[in-house]
């Protein structure tokens, strides 16, 4: 399997490193690919002999840069073609996962561990499209349909 | 020591001047040093730094005594796993340092918790900093192997379909 994890920089890459320390035990591969915002990040993978791209941060206030990690991120999947997806975030690994989803790729949406009360508005967008999505607190997951809670990174 | 961070994303002038004006006054007495972003205020009573990357930033945490922050999950992570005590200040949408208030109720939440200590604004810092020496973190436990394992029995029931998709 093809795996794609992604994330971007703070805590949603927390989120995903908390994760992919298990990923050797519990997954059925390692990723061999990751999508960040960070050039730090992205250094540190390709030194582990991982396949890394950085792609532009962006949220609902930078619709240029929402544009740029458009494109960026549909670079890509057309070029990685992944068939699975897992990502803890934010916007534009979102928009990456329309382009997976289009691509036929399986994806797997980790909301934030800073949601508290709440899904992400990324999170609420995906969940129609991800084969699985995630919260990281028992309450919200009653409050979401489609929505799973199954345990947390801190 | 004390060490301030605002993350890797946004500066946080609310915050660092908060904090250095607290220096200024002498209600921060211990040795600081702020990591600040691409903050536009710049401390005139602490060292600082923009950004510190990797191992140098982990040190500075093992270093602290105490932290204070905003109230993102990655901070709040790096205090919670390190037990040491954490102040932190969250961003608000109405001063533009976040897309919304989520890290209002992450404050709430984690400080409900006993995992940190939170402060509402500003003002507030001083009488929340004083309280900071004695505060001792609740350890938090976390599901994180459940969390994991749920993502890796969706990997395994999706393989299957991949494979057929493959040949």
């Amino acid at each position: 399997m093809k795996l794609l994890v992604a994330a971007s920089a703070g805590g949603h890459a927390n989120d995903l490193g908390a994760l992919l320390e298990r990923a050797d035990t519990m997954w059925p591969d390692r990723p061999s690919v990751y999508v960040t915002t960070s050039n730090v990040r992205a250094a540190k993978f390709r030194s582990e002999g991982v396949e890394a791209y950085v792609v532009r941060e962006a949220d609902r206030r930078t619709p240029i840069s929402a544009a740029i990690a458009a494109a960026q991120t549909l670079r890509v999947i057309w070029r990685e073609r992944p068939d699975a997806i897992v990502t803890t975030g934010a916007m534009p690994m979102a928009i990456m996962c329309v382009w997976g989803r289009l691509f036929g790729a399986k994806i797997a949406w980790v909301d934030c561990l800073s949601q508290v009360d709440t899904l992400s508005l990324s999170g609420r967008v995906i969940r129609a499209l991800a084969h699985l999505t995630l919260t990281q607190w028992p309450e919200v997951a009653t409050r979401f349909r489609k929505v799973e809670y199954a345990g947390e990174v801190l | 020591m004390i060490f301030l961070t605002v993350g890797s994303r946004y500066g946080f002038d609310r915050l660092v001047r908060a904090v250095d004006d607290m220096v200024d006054r002498g209600e921060i007495t211990d040795e600081i040093t702020a990591q600040i972003g691409l903050g536009a205020y710049e401390p005139r009573h602490m060292h600082y730094e923009r950004f510190i990357e990797g191992n140098r930033y982990d040190g500075r945490m093992r270093d602290a005594d105490m932290l204070i922050g905003h109230a993102g999950s990655g901070t709040i992570s790096l205090a919670v796993t390190n037990c040491k005590p954490l102040l932190v200040l969250p961003r608000r949408k109405r001063y533009h340092e976040h897309v919304n208030d989520h890290q209002v109720a992450t404050a709430r939440k984690f400080e409900e918790l006993h995992h940190v200590l939170a402060a509402d604004d500003a003002e507030d810092l001083p009488r929340r900093f004083a309280e900071l020496h004695t505060f001792v973190p609740v350890r938090r436990l976390a599901r994180t192997d459940e969390l994991a394992d749920r993502i890796g029995a969706f990997l395994f029931a999706v393989e299957p379909k991949i494979r057929r998709r493959a040949r």
